[in-house]
Order: structure tokens, then sequence, then C-alpha cells
């Protein structure tokens, strides 16, 4: 099938008409429409909360739609469950892994076998039989009944393509696949998208990575604020900046931060050939004062796991931890604080960051208990209550009251209250780990001015991201990760363009990382 | 709305009381009306004697609720601490109050155990509990060699009847039991590194707290309560034998979790497991005065637990809930 | 290749509980040398059967992550009513058995209700049978006030002393029940979706298993078990005694977790499961013989748990 030419003579499988959602007090879904062909990939684009999810969990059956129609290959469709998009040909592919880890692959893949009549026994062969069909299709070259627990993440995925594939599924629909998979295996997991749609598959790939999308789409959707803002979009016909403006609804704000002259300073943290028992990957470097050191990479390239290791959640077993000249030992995240004066902003603020059940001020006044003692040493609440005022005021963190729950609150306000956190501390270093995923574009600038602003006033910060254009716009400078260590070093010229493509560079591999000249230190 | 989605911050909101207080009041006002002996001086001495005892065991499993944890061997505790302190005062003659210290200090020492273990060996602590359930009532077992310690001295036995008026000795030091434990946990910084490493324990070790200390510090101050609701019931109840500790799991549950109390940690209320304690002690008067059988106080019992289940859940909905209001006052889709 | 099957069958949970065990009896034969006479043997299984009957039962609960502290209520209170209705009502003896099951199973459909109720997943199954425990066995005292019910046939009785080959009767219900739990979770789709749940709930409910479904089975299955195993201890001590199942709890766990069961779910062993039983019987069993105090049984069942716990973090933490 020649899928160049002829694009209009390709069956419509999935088609969209003025679709509408909404939610108690929000439009998730304006008016979409889009038409999806067999043997075509249509990457899905937007900002979180554009969206896609809602699109996602509409085609896949997870909710209805409550205006518009849908059809699937020409027949109205709604479906009232998961299942009854399974069986209309729709199979989607989540971001987290949905596999039993105590089957086999075959059992993974034939899953769907499992709930219809319940009373017949268990046909082993017919679901081997019919997993190897779907595995040679997806390209994946292992025994079926082997167990799925020691499988790499990208192999799992595959897994998960396969039962789709298994399940007849015509149209495929990818959610963030590459999210939390290694960079060779990203190539791989590309080519078996391509080959997939070569067979004839329809494909919706849902990604942010904006270097995926322009490498596998036929076509780019994009999504903004419950709308569609392009849809057949063809990736040779718009750049990426058209794209983000798309996105964003005005031009990204590149307006970067002066470049600063940090050639004098002393060294205040320095990391020499460390490594853990969760990390063997041994690294180092070292971080100035007043430096805004910016850790960039692709998703799993190892930049988290160092910074684990400096801030003692993962002790290092090896090398040494220099902190102003003086060896330091750290052991736990109490060490890091208090003994060191590093404060670690974890990525997952629901997680690790925050306690949800509890409020803004106790939030902020668990992490410097002996700044809210009172007399007799006891806890004050009028002064847990001040300083959470106090920095409510200072980094505007939108909330009815200091005794809000946190749960309650927007993605970015919650952010805003993971970094007062770290503030209350007073640290000298802060470590911000993806301080910016999914809040919108206002207070992802508020907190790269908030970056820069602390890096002024003293504190030496590492910050590290999956964003290029975050990373160009506020780090001095930029140390980039491949596989779990250092692969090279650069000063920020805060150009978008060469900076973004030295770094591609890298993380491609067609530079020999050992020719790449350290930055000096004076 | 905005008022149920204020906190403090771990504390049950006094409105979340409300409804068990109300309850609680209710029962009492139906008791008083409908039986001529529930507002006897001895009706009323019982009840308290009662509360002292289910009160501080409800306190000692929710200090561990508090870290989102259950500890199984409340009664395990106590039957162990008990039988050490009668074994010392009976079979060694020590003084009395030599054998209280040393119940509270081996109850915390079994408390203090099992944290460590939970902390620090990585097996679910649901099984640890479970196992030290056994392991501590074994060894009751193995020291008393099934035999209860009935002879305890008659300075101890004295105990039992002093009061202040109507107030009886072991309600006074369950109560102040009670202010030391509402001090601690609203306090004292410990208070708040538990609830903080209940609502979120890895949230907490990265805010610097020390996970593996707090946890056995709570577990330990758990085993603490134990020793000391073993000392109420002794007291009350003149012997050191095995069956004290019996029957402590369901109601160690009950009292919290229908006082506010969260099942999944990071939210506790002292005032609220006092009432739910109470709240428990008149439903077992009111199945003794309304002549229903002591074999079928078990049912209602499980029934009741059933309910403080619904409670829990409703109120977890219900926050969910005024959550997402104040959400959907800002127009966001959470 | 065989290398890889060896090391494969060193780390097998079940050769590592068969080794206990062997090191356990030859411990005991060198203090007691007629310790594997005939007879000793035939009381040994007969205990062995029970014990094995019930770790199967908190098996299916423990294949979904859950478990069930009723086990013993349920057991107790199912021995009760098979006196009730032979004795008391003079019904058929197969009737009383057939209602006894019916019974198990309505036990069973109650804790599988008020675990969905409190979430299903996760503390619920403890939580909902926590409370249920205490329902059921007050129900079982209130039926019975405290006196245990003896007058039952002769011909039920005798079941109990039967024995075929030398092998207790008891013990062949005991492999049919483990044949039965084989033959579920390896080839019925009803099995297979309570192991899927168990692995994964969230993936296994976006497939189509039903949560509800999975839990009620579990449930319900675990309390016929129960019921059965309840009544085997009646045809063994010859009389509905009112503490059947007093000391079940501990037992029910100790066996499966011993044959490497995994309590979060999604893993069975049933070859495991039965050894565990085994190890217990024995330590039990090995107790009397050495005029130890029957007090020592809950504390050493306890240790024994800890132990193979700890064993078990140990092994995976090794193995990461």
């Amino acid at each position: 099938m020649n899928r160049r030419d002829g694009v209009t003579e390709r069956k419509i499988v999935l088609s969209m008409e003025h679709i509408g959602k909404s939610f108690p007090g929000i439009r998730a879904l304006d008016d979409v429409s889009f038409d999806l062909r067999e043997g075509e990939i249509l990457a899905l684009v937007g900002e979180n909360g554009a969206g896609k999810s809602t699109l996602i969990n509409i085609v896949s059956g997870v909710i209805r739609h409550d205006q518009g129609t849908m059809r699937v290959r020409g027949e109205k469709a709604v479906f009232a469950n998961v299942r009854q998009a399974f069986d209309a040909g729709i199979g989607v592919v989540h971001q987290e892994r949905n596999l039993i880890p105590t089957f086999t692959i075959a059992e993974n893949i034939c899953i769907d076998d499992l709930s219809a009549r319940n009373f017949r026994p268990v046909n082993r062969q017919g679901m081997i039989e019919r997993a190897k069909k779907a595995m040679a299709v997806a390209g994946l070259d292992l025994p079926p009944d082997s167990g799925v627990e020691t499988l790499s993440s990208a192999q799992m995925q595959i897994v998960e393509i396969a039962r789709a594939l298994a399940m007849d599924s015509k149209i495929l629909i990818l959610d963030e696949p590459t999210a939390s998979i290694s960079q060779n295996e990203v190539e791989r997991l590309l080519s078996t998208v391509k080959r997939l749609r070569d067979l004839g598959h329809a494909i919706i790939y849902v990604s942010h990575k904006l270097e995926e999308v322009f490498a596998i789409a036929d076509k780019i959707m994009v999504l903004r604020d419950g709308k569609e803002v392009g849809k057949e979009l063809a990736p040779k016909e718009i750049s990426r900046d058209e794209l983000i403006v798309r996105m964003v609804g005005r031009k990204e704000d590149k307006e970067p931060f002066a470049i600063r002259e940090l050639g004098a300073r002393e060294t205040v943290l320095e990391a020499r050939s460390i490594s853990s028992s969760g990390n063997l990957h041994v690294n180092s470097f070292s971080l100035r004062r007043g430096e805004i050191l910016g850790w960039y990479g692709l998703v799993g390239s190892g930049r988290t796991e160092v910074a684990r290791e400096i801030v003692g959640i993962d002790p290092i077993v090896a090398g040494s931890i220099i902190l102003g000249g003086t060896e330091v030992s750290i052991r736990s995240v109490a060490d890091a604080i208090s003994k060191c004066g590093i404060y670690y902003i974890s990525e997952n603020r629901k997680e690790e960051g925050l306690f949800l059940i509890h409020s803004v001020a106790t939030n902020i006044g668990i992490v410097a208990l002996k700044g809210i003692l009172g007399k007799l040493g006891l806890i004050s609440y009028g002064k847990e209550r001040a300083l959470a005022e106090t920095y409510r005021q200072e980094l505007s963190i939108k909330t009815p009251s200091v005794s809000q729950t946190v749960s309650s609150l927007s993605g970015g306000n919650q952010q805003k209250i993971c970094i007062a956190k770290g503030l209350v501390v007073d640290p000298d270093i802060v470590i911000f780990d993806e301080p910016t995923v999914g809040i919108d574009i206002k207070t992802k600038g508020e907190i790269h001015r908030l970056i820069y602003g602390l890096a002024e006033s003293g504190k030496s910060i590492i910050v590290i991201t999956s964003d290029l254009s975050e990373m160009v716009r506020v780090a001095d400078r930029i140390l980039v990760f491949r596989e779990g260590t250092v692969c090279g070093e650069m000063v920020n010229d805060k150009d978008y363009g060469t900076m973004s493509a030295r770094i591609m560079d890298l993380i491609i591999g067609r530079i020999d990382p050992r020719r790449v000249a350290p930055v000096k230190q004076s | 709305m905005t008022r149920s989605s204020k906190n403090s911050g771990g504390y049950s909101a006094r409105f979340d009381l409300g409804g068990i207080a109300f309850s609680t009041l209710a029962l009492f006002v139906v008791l008083a009306l409908t039986s001529s002996g529930f507002v006897s001086a001895y009706n009323i001495t019982a009840n308290l004697q009662l509360l002292s005892i289910f009160v501080t065991i409800g306190l000692a499993q929710m200090i561990v609720l508090s870290l989102g944890q259950f500890n199984l061997a409340v009664g395990s505790i106590g039957c162990l601490s008990g039988i050490v302190m009668g074994l010392l005062m009976q079979e060694l003659s020590l003084p009395p109050w030599i054998a209280m210290l040393a119940c509270l200090a081996v109850a915390a020492l079994l408390g203090f155990l099992q944290g460590e273990l939970t902390a620090r060996s990585g097996i679910t602590p649901f099984i640890i509990t479970l196992a030290f359930l056994s392991v501590y009532k074994g060894v009751a077992y193995v020291i008393s060699r099934g035999e209860p310690f009935q002879s305890l001295p008659e300075s101890f036995m004295r105990l039992g009847a002093v009061s202040l008026g109507v107030l009886p000795l072991i309600f006074i030091i369950a109560i102040v039991g009670c202010l030391l434990v509402y001090f601690t946990m609203r306090y004292l910084p410990i208070g708040k590194k538990l609830l903080a490493c209940g609502a979120n324990p890895r949230a907490a070790v990265y805010t610097g707290i020390r996970l593996e200390r707090t946890v056995v510090i709570g577990h330990t101050m758990s085993g603490f309560l134990c020793g000391l609701a073993a000392i109420l019931q002794i007291i009350r109840f003149g012997s050191a034998q095995l069956s004290v500790g019996t029957d402590w799991m369901m109601s160690s549950f009950m009292a919290p979790v229908l006082g506010g109390t969260l099942l999944s940690g990071g939210k506790i209320s002292v005032g609220g497991t006092l009432i739910g304690a109470l709240l428990v002690v008149l439903i077992k008067n009111a199945l003794v005065l309304w002549g229903a059988s002591t074999y079928n106080s078990d049912i209602f019992l499980g029934l009741l637990l059933i309910v403080a289940y619904e409670v829990d859940g409703l109120r977890r909905h219900l926050a969910a809930r005024s959550g997402l209001a104040v959400a959907k006052t800002e127009g966001r889709n959470e | 290749m065989s290398s890889i099957k060896l090391r494969r069958l060193a780390s097998s949970d079940s050769l590592s509980v068969l080794a206990i065990i062997v090191v356990i009896v030859l411990c005991i034969l060198a203090f007691k040398p007629n310790y594997l006479s005939g007879d000793n043997v035939f009381s040994l299984l007969r205990v062995l059967a029970v014990t094995a009957v019930v770790g199967l039962s908190q098996m299916v609960v423990m294949a979904t992550g859950g478990m069930n502290v009723a086990i013993g209520a349920v057991g107790g209170l199912c021995a009760v009513l098979l006196g009730v209705f032979i004795d008391w009502l003079k019904l058929d003896p197969l009737l009383s058995v057939a209602l006894v099951i019916a019974a198990g199973a309505v036990c069973g459909l109650v804790n599988g209700f008020i675990t969905l109720r409190c979430g299903g997943v996760g503390v619920a199954s403890f939580l909902a049978t926590l409370a249920t425990a205490s329902v059921f066995g007050g129900i079982k005292l209130s039926i019975t006030r405290g006196k245990p019910i003896y007058g039952l046939p002769d011909g039920f009785l005798a079941l109990g002393n039967l024995s075929i080959a030398g092998i207790p009767f008891l013990a062949f219900v005991m492999f049919g029940v483990a044949g039965l739990c084989f033959l579920f979770f390896k080839y019925s789709k009803m099995g297979r979706q309570l192991l899927a749940f168990g692995g994964n709930g969230k993936a296994a409910e976006l497939y189509g298993v039903s949560k509800t479904r999975v839990i009620m089975a579990a449930h319900v299955i675990g309390c016929v078990l129960a019921a059965l195993g309840g009544m085997m201890t009646v045809a063994r001590i010859q009389a509905a005694q009112t503490n059947i199942g007093a000391d079940w709890m501990l037992a029910s766990m100790a066996a499966p977790l011993l044959g490497g069961v995994r309590a979060a779910g999604g893993k069975i062993n049933i070859l495991g499961t039965i050894l565990g039983a085994v190890v217990l019987a024995i330590i039990a069993n090995a107790l009397i013989h050495f005029k130890v105090d029957i007090y020592w049984n809950d504390l050493i069942n306890g240790l024994v748990i800890l132990a193979v716990a700890g064993i078990n973090r140990a092994r995976s933490a090794r193995a990461v």
C-alpha cells in the first residue's frame, strides 16, 4: 500500500464530528472534529489540560461524549464501556503499564479472553497461537510463555501493542509511549509503529515530545483548551515554532535571562565519581555559587538518580561528595537538608512532594518544625500560619486560605507549595527536578523567574528538565546526560538554535563525547 | 462549603465530630429515659471504668493509625505486659508501683520491637503485627503457664476502689492519658511527624523526616498505651490473666474510626476517639440493660464496626467532594 | 539449560519447604525413634488434612490480595451448624453437609459484600472480615450457648476414623480439595481472573475482569472451604465443639506464606501450601510428643511466620 499518494482514497476508519464533552464546571472538549484513515499516523499534541486525555478516553470507551457523533468505519458508535471499544477494533496502550506481572506474555496478550464466558476452561494452546501471531506483527521475538516481570520497559510496551493487535485493533492509540523508555529503545518503538502503519493500521500517537512527532507523524492535530486548532497539519509544512504557537496560543516566551559571568565563583558542591547501590553509573560534576546548572537528558537518562544520590535518598557507596571544600557524608535526606543545606524538589509532586490531605500551612510548616516553635518549645500554630502566609504572598500561591487542603489546588499552585517548602529551610543548594511539568505557561514563567532570582541572591541551583527550551532559557551551564552518565558539558549561550543542535547531537550520539572539551573552571 | 475544606492539618475538624457526638448524646438520653438502672452510681462508675480502658486502647491504635499502619498486637502487648506486672507483684513481691512501671516499660519495649521490625526489615507491616500478635501472646502463655495471677498485693487491689466522687481513679488516669496524647500529637514535633508519615511516607522522607525513627517512636508510644490500658484493666478486675487483651483488637479500631481518625493515615482526633469509645461503652451497656445476652453482644459489636467503616468511607467521600467543590468554583477540571 | 532449571529448582518455594520438613523430621527422629509409627502418622495426617484445607481456603482469598480474618469464625460456625442440622433438627446427614456448605457460601457472600463496601482492595478484606468474624462468632455462641453438640450419627463419625490403604479418609478429602484448586486456578477462567486481579487489579479491570465477581468468588470459595474444614474437624474430634476454628487464623496464613504464596496476591502455590501445613502439623505434633505445653504453639507459629517472611524478604532483596 503506497501511503504517500492517494491520501484521500484511503478509507476513513474513525471520524469524530463536532465532539463535545463537559465535566462539572469545565468544558473539556468543544466542537472537535477530525478523521483518521487507515495506514496513517495521526499525532495528537497539546499542552497538559488541552483535552488530549479526554479525547482518548472517549475514543477508547472510558467515557462517553456529550455532543457530536463518533463514527467507526462509517457507522455511528457510542461506547458504554471499554469492552465495546475493544470490540469495535480500537486498542489503547496507556502511559502506565497495564500488565499482570505474574502472568506470561501470552496470557497478558490474550487477557481479554478471561472475561468472556466465565465458566469455560482456558484454552492454552489457542492463546499461544494467537499471541505468536500478534507478537510477529509487533516484532517481539521472545518465547510466548515466558514471564513479563523481567522484561524491559520498552519490551513491556510492545507486549501491550501486541495485545491491542491480538484484539484485532485496526485503530491503535498510543498515549505517550516513550515517556519511560530509554533512548535506543525509542528508535525501536518508532520503527515498530511505522511498520504497523505500513500494514494498514490507523494510529493516534499522543506525545509531547515534538522531536518524535516530527519524526513519525503523517498528520498532526493540535488541541488547545478543548478546541481543535489545527488538524491536517503536515509535518513537512510546519515548523516547531509554529506548532508551539498553535499549542500555546502565543509565541513561547523564550526571552532568555541575561548570560551571567560566573567564571570567578567558587565551587560549592563537587561530586567525584559517585555511584550508589541503586545507580551503578559513575558520575562527577561540580556546581559553583550562584550558578544555575542544567541537567538535560531524555527520560530515563539517569539525572534523577544522581540527584537522589546527592540528597541522601540513595546514599553513595563509592566516590565522594565535597561541600565547600570539605568532604561530607550524606546518608539521608535529613542529613542533606540540615547538615549540608541541600534541598531536592521532586518531579512527582503528588507522590513525593505534598501531603495532599493536609493544608497549605501544614505542608509548609512541616519542613521547618524548628522554625514554628513558640514558647516552651511547643508548636505554635500562629507561627505556622504566618509562615505560610509569607510564602503565599511571595510566590503568589492562589488559594482561598492557607488552611485550604492542598489536594484541591491546581498543579501550578501545588508546585509553588513544593518550592515554598524548599525555600523555608533556606538551603544553599536547591535541586529542581522537572519543575514545570504539567503547569500552565504563565506559572512556568513565574517559576523560571523565581529560579533566576534565587540564583542572583546567591543560591546555587541544579535544574533537571527534559524541556529543551526551558533548559536554554534558564541554565548558565548545561550537562547532557545519556544512559546514566554525563556525556557532555557546555556553557549556555542562550540561543535556542545553536544550543538545541549541540545538545541533540550529543543525545543522538553524533558527537563523540570524549571530544567535547569540558568547561574550564577558573 | 469552604468550612469543610478548611483543615488544621491532620486533626479532624470540629464539625466532623458533630455526627458522632450527636449519636452518642442521643443514645445517652435514650438510655437514661428507658432504663432506670442507667443513671445509678454503680452503672455510671462501671461505664466510666470501661470507658477508661477502651479509650486508652483506642488511643494506642490511633497513634499507629496516624502513621497509616495497624497495630494488630494491641491485645497481646497488653496481655504480656499485664502478665509481667502480675508476675512481679505476686511471685517476686515487688511493690505495685515498680510493677506498674515495669508493665509500662515492657509494653513500650514490645511496641518498640514491632516498630523496629516494621521500619527496618521491609517485611509487610501487616504480617509483622500479625506474627507478633501470636508471639507476644505465646510468651504470655509460657510465662504464666496458663494460670492467672490472682493474689495481688492489698495495696494494689485497693486502687480499684479509689474514686473522686463518681469518678474512679482509673478514669482520671485515662483522662490524663488523653490529655497527654492530645498534647503530644498537637504541640510536639513528633505529632506532626507521625501525621506526615501517615499522610505520605515518601513525601515525609523528602522533607527530611526520619521515617524509620518516627515509625519506631509511634509503635513504642502505642505499646506504652497498651501497657497503660492493661494496668487499668487489671486494677478494675483484680487479676492479671491471659484474657486481658483478647477482645481489644476490634474495640481498638472502633473508637478511633468512629471518632474521625482515618484508616488510611494522616488524620487523627483524640476527642473523637474519646467520644467513639464512649459510644462503644454505651452500646455495650445498652445491650446489657435491654436484656441482650452476652452471646449476642459480639454480633452487635461486629455490626457496629461495619457501621464505623461506612462512616469512614462517608467522611472520605465528603472530603473528596469538598475538595472537588473548591476546584469547581475555580473552573478547573480535577 | 539444565543449570537454569537447577537454579529454578533450588529457589523453588516448594523445595525449600520440603527441605525444612526433612530437617525437622530428622531432628525429631533423633529424640523419638518411633515418631514415624503407623499410628502417629495416621493421626498426623488427619490433623494435616484440616490444616491444609484451611490453608488452601486462605490461599484462595490471598490470591486476590486479600485475607479472611473470619476463617476460624466461619469454620466454627459451620461446624456447629452441622451439629445443629444433624443432631437438633435430625436432618439427613448428606443434606446437612450440603446445607453447611451452603451456609459457608452465605458467609462468603457477606464477607465479599462488606469487603467491596470497604473498597475491595488493600486492607478492605482485613477490616471487613475483622467485623464479620465477630458477627459469625457471636451467631455461633448464641446458637450453642457455650455447649458442644455431641449427638452425631455413627456413620458420620466413622468417616473421621476411616482409613483407606492406611491413609485417612480426611486426607483424601484434602487431596480432592487440592486437585479442585489446581484445576480452578490453572484451567478455569474464573480462577485466572482471580489471579489476574491479584497481580494487577487495575489492568485486570481495564480488560473486563469484574472486581465484584472476583472478590465475591474468592470469599465464597474461601468460606466454603472453611466450612469444609469445620466439618472435617468435627469428624476428627467426634463432636461439634465450640472452640473449633479458634486457632485457625494464624495457621491459615502461615501455611500459604511458607509455601511461597504472595500476600499481595497474584501468585498461588498449592503444593507449597500443603507442605507448609505439613510443617505446622509436624511442629504441633512434636510439641505433644515432647510433652511441651501446647501454649508454645502460638509462639512458634508466630516465629515461623516471621522467619518465613524474613527469608522471603531477604530472597527478593538479593534478586534485585
